[in-house]
């Protein structure tokens, strides 16, 4: 297990999402779960994105929902679990906040992702083939690289880990499965 | 035509309309057909009752060119070669317009006289600015610039393939010296290049040495072998000297790039001395080098980026301990030293292939048994020449249309190359040159991604241990500051490097080291090859098994082919495809041996889909395939991050001990014959455990993965790339 932080949090997301593209270019069954109750596209660092390759191109990509195109791209599917926009309207929640949460969604649903929403989301992780990556850091700016935050990473491996890690993805799946499928007409 | 008759038959068209209205036989659509038509000729009536009407009459000269220009594009479109249409488009543009040559285009301050005697129009002398001049309007190009078709004069050239400069006005004192193949020649600006009219569109064109008759050139071969052709295609052949620099600022780069290349500055002022030495023509797929004398070019002062490379003697050293490395250098050396006695031996260039076949078969090259030791020792003994000429003859009867080299030619220019001293040290000093060569297409390449340029937007200088890539127009273009900006060095790689999102995010270009270090990875394309024809066992990654696919299809096709390069193996695809040696040896017919030539041609020194630029190529288009080396590339890349290299079961410590030192670890994983269904899976967990994880002050990050597998073993590797960030 790896003990996550502000520090190495996005370098983990970033590198379990590439992975999953190379997984996929190999043929290879490829998922992404996103999973956050808070979704707003942020800049990703070049040292985050830094990546060489003769089998997949890693180009092109400025931010978060940049690289949930070149999953999709992969054919990865992509599920996203998060708050509905609708629901976080009855809230304090600044309204900048929200159409900035409905605008990254729309983008992802036009990408393919299939969205999923929770009124009681509060949990926050990333589930690929290649491990679960979760914590208190929210899918936005400030989640990803502001504020001070805490989590663990289990690699899919072997023993406890594996353990863990399939733990967490059944967990995940339920979660996805108990949600409700959102009306991606209604996204602006 | 008059206004009586125009008024005849609008009323022709009016009868018409009314015999299609009443006659039921013809369908619906039919008549809808039918007016469309007579509208569009009503329509030209009506213009051209007008046009006569206000005096005008038709500028049937214009007309024609224009005609004649459409039939030309027209033409260059059925070959369906996009890339054939560049060479072409420039020469239409019409004065006082043209095509830029380059995406950025020069405002260019040195300005040359374009003399034109038999101008149909009162102007016989036309300014155009130097770079031009030197990009389309060098001696022995064709344009379609001031109206008519025009050529640029060469003289006679066919002697020796050598086009004395004289007709044209030059400047008295050389401009700048330049060094080429160990001579110092001066090189002149041009001041007024003379042109004459091109009257015939297919002039009759020598097969032997492609020189036009009826222009400036002609030549004292058979008339027989002149054929009438459309005008052949040329391009320039550049050399490029620097001349003075002023560096701004330098940066590192990360590993493992640093390995290969130490720093890298901005050169602020870039004075650098471009030549156009010569041109290269092509037609009946034949193409010859003609050389000028003396060259012309001009001074250019730009901006620039020089790369420190890092050739140490250790790596030429195991470099020179590849054997079909050495001897793939060999020939390609040999193929400079032939086509460099071309010239005084009155030989074109497209001779090169059978006559270096020739080499190689009289010095048994193409056998993979002998020994480059025992190689040379056969070439300094001179005993190879009466078999080369043997050889040779053999070669040009059997598979070329018109081989017409007499034996005391050929035997002059083997005696001539027996003379050169070769020995292993000239063999690694070559393989330096290979590299250096490789690594600036690379650079090159590399600099138009980042910059978002073409390639003729920059040029390349080669020296001892560093290249240069600078901007190719006077002023500069930006290319090479928006390189040097995007370079991320070892200093701007930190966590903290996040900006806020903005709602118009501007294009962000590749990093050039990211571009750069992908071009230093093994070529898809050549590792495929690799794979295929030794049978190795196959990556499941979608892009190296399309790539097979393909393969296995033109195996199907052409199965005796495929059949004779697994017995040759695919390391001596490169040997073998040079002339027709093996077909020979093995009596071939001409289909068969030309099926062979063009499916040995892998990727062992260079692709079109990794190094290959063509006509961008310092050496030319033609020479380009012996002076680059994407094995020797490869090899020197694995050579210089072998400290990096640790097996993925190797202990956790030991990987943590290499990143902390190295701040780089590679994970290698050989594939494992049969592939194993998720054979990638046990590399993919150990990057798992490592990924994140906290060394010192900084973080583990998987940062690439690559497929490999080297000419020098029968295997296929996996690495995985860690670093600290």
């Amino acid at each position: 297990m790896v003990h996550v932080t502000e520090e190495n949090v996005e370098i983990i997301d970033v590198d379990l999402l590439i992975q999953e593209c190379l997984r996929a270019s190999e043929g290879k069954e490829a998922f992404a779960y996103i999973i956050s109750p808070f979704i707003s596209d942020f800049i990703l660092s070049p040292s985050w994105l830094s990546f060489v390759s003769n089998i997949i191109e890693v180009a092109d990509i400025d931010s978060y929902v940049d690289l949930v195109g070149l999953l999709r791209h992969h054919g990865v599917d992509v599920r996203v679990v998060t708050r509905s926009p609708a629901d976080l309207r009855t809230t304090t929640i600044s309204r900048k906040f929200i159409d900035k949460q409905e605008r990254t969604l729309a983008q992802l649903a036009k990408m393919g992702c299939e969205i999923r929403t929770n009124a009681s989301l509060h949990a926050k992780a990333t589930l690929t083939s290649g491990g679960v990556l979760a914590g208190s850091f929210n899918l936005t700016q400030s989640g990803r690289s502001l504020n001070l935050e805490a989590g663990f990473y289990f690699p899919n491996t072997f023993g406890i880990e594996k353990r863990e890690y399939e733990d967490k993805l059944e967990w995940a799946q339920r979660l996805f499965s108990e949600s409700v499928p959102v009306n991606n007409s209604r996204l602006r | 035509m008059n206004s009586d008759q125009l008024s005849e038959m609008q009323q022709f068209l009016n009868e018409l309309k009314t015999k299609i209205r009443v006659d039921s036989n013809i369908s619906i659509e039919k008549v809808g057909d039918l007016f469309e038509s007579i509208r569009n000729l009503e329509s030209a009536i009506s213009e051209y009752r007008t046009a006569i009407s206000q005096d005008v009459t038709p500028d049937l000269a214009t007309v024609e060119r224009l005609r004649r220009k459409l039939t030309l594009i027209g033409a260059i479109q059925s070959i369906q070669n996009p890339s054939y249409f560049d060479e072409f488009a420039s020469t239409l543009a019409e004065h006082p317009y043209s095509l830029p040559k380059a995406l950025f285009d020069p405002q260019g301050r040195e300005m040359v006289t374009i003399d034109f005697p038999g101008s149909r129009s009162d102007q016989q002398f036309h300014k155009v600015r130097m770079d031009l001049a030197l990009g389309m309007l060098y001696p022995g190009s064709f344009t379609y610039r001031y109206g008519q078709p025009i050529k640029v004069e060469t003289g006679r050239f066919s002697q020796r393939f050598i086009a004395n400069l004289r007709m044209h006005t030059l400047s008295p004192d050389p401009i700048f010296k330049m060094k080429r193949d160990g001579r110092i020649i001066d090189v002149y600006k041009p001041i007024r290049l003379r042109t004459m009219q091109v009257v015939d569109r297919n002039p009759f064109i020598c097969r032997n040495c492609l020189s036009i008759s009826g222009l400036d050139e002609g030549c004292s071969h058979a008339p027989r072998i002149k054929q009438p052709r459309k005008l052949p295609s040329s391009s320039a052949v550049t050399a490029n000297q620097e001349l003075e620099r002023q560096t701004e600022g330098s940066v590192a780069l990360r590993a493992p790039l640093s390995t290969v290349i130490t720093s890298v500055s901005f050169l602020e002022r870039f004075k650098v001395g471009q030549a156009v030495l010569g041109f290269e023509r092509s037609a009946f797929r034949h193409v010859t080098i003609v050389d000028y004398d003396p060259p012309i070019g001009m001074i250019l002062e730009t901006k620039g980026v020089a790369f420190a490379i890092n050739i140490p003697p250790g790596v030429l050293d195991h470099l020179s301990n590849i054997p079909i490395l050495v001897r793939d250098v060999l020939a390609q050396l040999l193929a400079h030293k032939l086509i460099d006695s071309f010239s005084r031996n009155g030989m074109p260039s497209y001779y090169l292939e059978p006559i270096l076949s020739g080499v190689i078969s009289s010095l048994g090259m193409g056998q993979g048994s002998k020994d480059v030791t025992s190689v040379l020792n056969t070439f300094s003994s001179s005993s190879w020449v009466e078999n080369a000429i043997q050889a040779t003859l053999a070669e040009g009867a059997n598979y070329y249309e018109r081989f017409d080299v007499q034996e005391r030619r050929l035997r002059s220019l083997f005696e001539l190359l027996s003379q050169q001293s070769i020995e292993l040290q000239t063999i690694k000093n070559e393989i330096k040159n290979r590299l250096l060569h490789s690594l600036a297409h690379n650079l090159l390449i590399a600099g138009c991604v980042t910059a978002g340029c073409l390639p003729s937007d920059l040029e390349y200088l080669i020296s001892d241990n560093e290249i240069v890539l600078f901007d190719s127009v006077d002023g500069g273009n930006g290319s090479s500051a928006m390189i040097f900006d995007f370079i991320s060095s070892r200093d701007s790689f930190s966590l903290t490097d996040v900006e806020e999102p903005t709602k118009e995010r501007t294009f962000r270009p590749k990093y050039f080291d990211e571009a750069f270090a992908e071009l230093m990875l093994p070529c898809q394309q050549g590792v495929s090859e690799r794979i295929f024809h030794r049978q190795l066992p196959v990556p499941t990654h979608q892009e190296i098994s399309r790539r097979i696919t393909a393969l296995e299809r033109q195996r199907q096709a052409y199965s005796d082919a495929y059949k004779q390069i697994s017995q040759i193996g695919v390391e001596n695809c490169f040997i073998a495809s040079l002339g027709f040696h093996l077909p020979l040896e093995l009596g071939m017919d001409v289909q068969a041996a030309e099926r062979f030539k063009e499916s040995a041609s892998v990727c062992l020194h260079g692709c079109p889909d990794c190094l290959v630029l063509g006509n961008r190529c310092e050496e030319g288009g033609f020479m380009e395939k012996f002076s680059l080396s994407k094995a020797a590339l490869d090899e020197y890349f694995r050579y210089m991050t072998k400290s990096y290299v640790l097996d993925y079961r190797a202990e956790d410590s030991v990987i943590d001990s290499t990143l902390n030192t190295q701040g780089v670890a590679i994970l290698s994983m050989q594939l494992t014959r049969p592939a194993e269904e998720g054979s990638t899976d046990k590399l993919d967990a150990r990057i798992a455990e490592f990924r994140g994880r906290r060394l010192g002050e900084r973080f583990i990050k998987f940062a690439g993965f690559w497929v490999d597998s080297p000419i020098t073993s029968n295997d296929v590797r996996y690495s995985a790339l860690l670093v600290l960030v």
